[in-house]
């Protein structure tokens, strides 16, 4: 990642020094994506603002400790824990059940903004999507869920999963598997919830038009 | 032999169907992969369990990017070191208390010394008749005990480190005083009593020191009145001393009456001696130290409250 006049490297270095200046603009260029990761994982606005927070101010500490390396791994390993703790608060406070997510519109995502030039059905439908999807990754077992939100919705390579989540390769093949296989189960028994247009599709010749 | 081959198969099938996510990221070995097209040439549930995974990754990669609803920045209070703001918290109070009671004490020893000297010490040494009149010499020496003495409250207050501007004042007080008696109008009073207008100054460990070096001079200047016997050696400026001594210190005015340092002058107003005029200061320099002090405590307890609630 490029900043003004400074690259990644030197902001790290002064922000080592303490330099809380040089450590925010370390946040500025990774917050939009910290969040989306903690939202994807935890599916809720407010837990995953809870989260990013507490894996900035966590880093902003552990700073000193970075030895090298890839920031963005170190950075997002932070926050696949700061995930694990929020997932646990959850459990202790149980909120409402995923059909209930799912059917109403109650507690729903926070928007996002529309891409350039989207036209509002379009983009009500991604809306629509996105929250069909997001109940199927809240059916996952934490583990699978952050391999698959990594690797799907960030678009990490396996290697650098193995990185952020601290396993090895074939962990993350296995529980990247599971995970898809699932949430493919499940999109298929919930077919109906989805816009027609990203239905999956039982036969390969219904579904030429996906591409 | 069948139901071999069949377990044979299936495994191969169970295999493949675990390697197909891999397949799609491109990240098995050679080998594997075309294991897994070979596969699936034969087998229609893997081809369409392929396709329905394909899609279901393309589907959480059109997923929006969710935007940070708002910045998180770091504020400084965020991550500034708690322990030593609470530890510098914690010592400040009480330092101040400390202080605050050491200046209240310092305040009661030294006016209560004040009062048993003006008022005890001439009856433990024969009252005066009420018309004795010392002696030049034994007044100025009367003086420069008390000098020694005022000094001596100097060094202490310099210890503890208090401020008190008095002390600044006092020895300037003392110091100036001319060689040739000043006449009896026009005395420079009110230029010397504006210089001591009790402002309330921080003094410096080495300022303090450097105020507590004339004593030597004063000393001089005093052996040289003494030689010149005027009986107008005390009449130092500051007979005006700000009204906030005065109004500190009342029972000293009265209490001046059983044993006077001061030397009346005919016809002039009562002349208070220098060293009588230090003590006030350093009296009325120490009380106003106390209650500032006291106010502080106070505003802190009050600001420590507000801040952990």
């Amino acid at each position: 990642m490029k900043f003004a006049g400074m690259d990644e490297k030197a902001l790290i270095a002064t922000a080592q020094q303490g330099d809380v200046d040089a450590f925010n603009r370390l946040v500025l260029a990774y917050q939009n994506m910290v969040y989306n990761l903690a939202y994807r994982i935890l599916g809720d606005g407010d837990a995953a603002a809870d989260a990013t927070q507490d894996a900035f101010l966590s880093a902003y500490r552990a700073i000193g400790r970075f030895r090298g390396g890839s920031f963005k791994a170190w950075l997002l390993r932070i926050v696949t824990n700061a995930c694990y703790d929020q997932l646990r608060v959850k459990q202790r406070r149980p909120t409402t059940s995923l059909e209930a997510s799912l059917v109403s519109d109650h507690g729903a995502s926070p928007s996002f903004a529309a891409d350039e030039g989207e036209q509002p059905e379009e983009y009500v439908l991604r809306q629509e999507l996105s929250r069909v999807i997001q109940a199927g990754i809240g059916t996952l077992p934490a583990d699978q869920r952050i391999a698959l939100v990594l690797s799907d919705i960030q678009g990490f390579r396996y290697r650098e999963i193995a990185e952020i989540t601290g396993v090895s390769l074939g962990t993350v093949k296995s529980r990247l598997s599971r995970a898809r296989a699932k949430l493919r189960d499940f999109l298929l028994a919930r077919g109906e919830l989805l816009p027609a247009q990203y239905r999956l599709m039982g036969s390969i010749t219904d579904s030429e038009q996906l591409g | 032999m069948m139901n071999f081959l069949k377990n044979v198969v299936k495994s191969e099938h169970e295999r493949v169907a675990a390697m197909l996510s891999a397949y799609i990221d491109g990240e098995l070995a050679p080998a594997q992969k075309a294991r897994v097209e070979a596969h699936l040439a034969e087998c229609e549930e893997c081809a369409q369990n392929l396709h329905t995974l394909r899609q279901t990754v393309s589907l959480l990669g059109q997923l929006p990017a969710m935007k940070a609803p708002r910045s998180f920045v770091i504020r400084e209070a965020q991550v500034a070191p708690r322990r030593p703001a609470g530890f510098r918290w914690t010592w400040a109070y009480p330092a101040l208390q400390g202080a605050t009671t050491l200046a209240f004490l310092l305040f009661v020893v030294v006016f209560a010394g004040d009062l048993a000297f003006t008022h005890f010490a001439p009856a433990m040494s024969g009252a005066p008749p009420a018309a004795y009149r010392p002696s030049i010499t034994e007044e100025a020496e009367a003086q420069w005990v008390a000098q020694e003495k005022a000094a001596e409250e100097i060094k202490e207050t310099i210890v503890v480190e208090t401020v008190v501007e008095a002390a600044v004042t006092a020895t300037p007080a003392a110091t100036p005083v001319p060689p040739i008696p000043p006449p009896p109008t026009g005395t420079p009073a009110p230029a010397a009593a504006e210089k001591a207008a009790p402002t309330p100054t921080l003094v410096t460990r080495e300022e303090m020191e450097d105020t507590a070096q004339p004593t030597e001079e004063t000393r001089m200047a005093l052996a040289e009145k003494t030689a010149e016997a005027t009986p107008t050696v005390v009449a130092t400026p500051l007979p005006t001393a700000t009204p906030v001594e005065m109004a500190e210190v009342p029972q000293e005015d009265r209490g001046n009456g059983a044993f006077s340092e001061e030397t009346p002058v005919a016809g002039g107003p009562s002349l208070v001696s220098p060293a009588r005029v230090a003590l006030w200061m350093i009296e009325g320099g120490l009380l106003i130290l106390a209650v500032a002090l006291l106010a502080a405590t106070l505003w802190m307890r009050r600001a420590r409250r507000r801040n952990w609630n």
